[in-house]
């Protein structure tokens, strides 16, 4: 057994997950075959790439996506621009800590995805309100992690720096920045996925264009095999996000080492 | 700086923050103020809002939220460990399933809503099914990890032992607990997203359907008040689960911090 291990992908990554991809491709093959599942309740593998390339060819596919990746756009560049600041200013600061700290642990529990009515209500079926949503699952994310990466730098290394005579934007470039990296980007890879999942779910209501509009909308006219092309183009696009985030930190801190599952 | 003092400035910042969100959420409700449509209504306005409800639907919403949440946390972490368990110490079932599950993990458990509500129609399972996922995938993930890195020391005194299998699988689960429980703790937290996003889309009862009915009126009170209703279940949900676990496994250092 252990044998055929050495040759199989290591695990969490993304030729693990097209290896399973099609152990699930051969059992819902042979699930829907075997059994002569009706279409609204398991599509055939072939009638769900049918109404893949379907959506693809007319355009509908390729404007969804897009919508769908504008609104992660903003949303993911908003809530991790003010994240970075606050986990920076709460790091550098004990009374800001001490003051925002309630503040972030209340927030924490109000749901981004509980303000999605609000937000329809604001905002229309715009994309702002996707965007509102994206940013303050992201913030949050980043806040914390960005606070917790930089106070904990071990201080050895900060005072020796200081020794040495390091001081202003060489210190934080040289010393501060490099140390705090893996931990912000490992910030960085849980908030892309978030946002991701977020932008889907804010779509579900209130909205007119965007991948999670498109399976609700399909499922509303019990299009089965477009609910699951959509929920793999999903599944694709999360896959693509979290590994760039994970070559970035790969690129980045190459110092720091990272395990799977 | 005494421990005491120490105490008293912290709590003083703990005021200011609290005033901080009360004086804003004023101030944005008297900036937005409009007669015709109530965009920001203030947090008096809430408060009234909740005990109306509270007499009339908001108990039976909240019931069932709690109902899909807890079932399917129940179910898909029992699930989540006994497979992460076979996935963690017995190769043959490591080698077909961790790559389904790395597939199945990259589509997001809230992206299954759709699919759920065409399988089990508008009613509970179509909500407790994505809690049921959404734990499934967060434990299996944990407790394959913590099985896997048991002590090898500890598989070498069970060998000699001469343990049966059911008691091998015991010694495993109990090493794996800490990591075990950090997946159920954030299981539990993601479990009332997926309630809400669930019962917005498939809405017959629970916070997401009262919330949505609120947008559909136009009533962001009763919206707010689902958001609030919501944050404190899953403060509570958080809070019980890291009390119980005190108490039941004193000696793990897992989850500490609130």
């Amino acid at each position: 057994m252990s044998r055929i291990a050495r040759y199989l992908p290591s695990p969490g990554g993304a030729a693990s997950a097209l290896l399973g991809f099609i152990i699930l491709l051969a059992v819902w093959w042979g699930t829907a075959a075997m059994f002569q599942t009706r279409p609204v309740i398991l599509p055939s593998p072939p009638a769900v790439w049918r109404s893949l390339l379907e959506m693809a060819v007319s355009g509908s596919l390729g404007a969804d996506i897009t919508t769908s990746l504008v609104e992660l756009f903003w949303g993911f560049l908003i809530g991790t621009v003010l994240g970075l600041m606050t986990g920076a200013a709460v790091a550098r600061s004990r009374a800001l800590a001490a003051f925002l700290d309630p503040i972030v642990d209340g927030f924490r529990f109000v749901l981004p995805f509980s303000m999605v009515p609000l937000l329809v209500v604001w905002f229309g079926v715009s994309i702002t309100g996707k965007i509102f949503v994206v940013a303050y699952a992201c913030y949050f994310v980043v806040a914390v992690n960005t606070a917790a990466a930089i106070s904990g730098i071990d201080p050895l290394i900060l005072k020796a720096a200081r020794m040495i005579g390091c001081s202003g934007s060489h210190l934080l470039f040289r010393v501060v920045l490099p140390a705090a990296l893996p931990g912000i980007l490992t910030g960085l890879q849980v908030a892309v996925a978030y946002a991701w999942v977020s932008v889907i779910a804010a779509e579900y209501i209130g909205a007119q264009a965007g991948l999670g509009y498109m399976i609700t909308n399909a499922q509303a006219g019990l299009e089965t095999d477009k609910v699951i092309a959509g929920m793999v183009v999903i599944g694709v696009v999360g896959l693509v996000l979290s590994q760039a985030v994970a070559l970035l930190r790969r690129a980045t801190t190459p110092y720091q080492s990272s395990t799977g599952w | 700086m005494t421990a005491r003092a120490e105490t008293g400035s912290l709590l003083g910042y703990r005021l200011a923050a609290i005033l901080f969100i009360l004086g804003g959420w004023v101030l944005l409700s008297w900036i937005f103020y409009s007669p015709r449509l109530e965009l920001m209504p203030t947090p008096w306005r809430v408060a009234v809002r909740l005990v109306e409800l509270g007499r009339t639907e908001l108990l039976a919403d909240t019931w069932a939220s709690v109902q899909e949440a807890l079932g399917g946390w129940v179910l898909g972490s029992l699930l989540g460990i006994g497979i992460g368990v076979l996935i963690g110490r017995v190769e043959p079932v490591r080698l077909l399933l961790r790559p389904v599950l790395d597939f199945l993990r990259f589509i997001s458990p809230l992206a299954w809503v759709p699919l759920a509500i065409l399988w089990f129609g508008i009613g509970y399972w179509s909500k407790a099914s994505i809690i049921v996922l959404i734990s499934l995938f967060t434990v299996v993930v944990n407790t394959a990890q913590g099985v896997s890195s048991i002590d090898a020391e500890l598989v070498k005194a069970g060998k000699s032992l001469r343990l049966t299998f059911r008691q091998r699988m015991e010694v495993a689960v109990m090493s794996a607990m800490p990591d075990i429980l950090v997946g159920l703790r954030y299981a539990l937290g993601a479990a009332w997203g997926g309630v809400v996003i669930a019962e917005l889309v498939a809405g017959d009862v629970g916070i997401g359907a009262l919330e949505s009915y609120g947008g559909q009126s136009f009533d962001v009170a009763q919206i707010m008040v689902g958001m609030l209703v919501l944050a404190a279940l899953g403060y509570a949900a958080n809070w019980c689960f890291v009390r119980a676990q005190r108490a039941l496994f004193p000696w793990i250092v897992a989850n500490r911090e609130t």
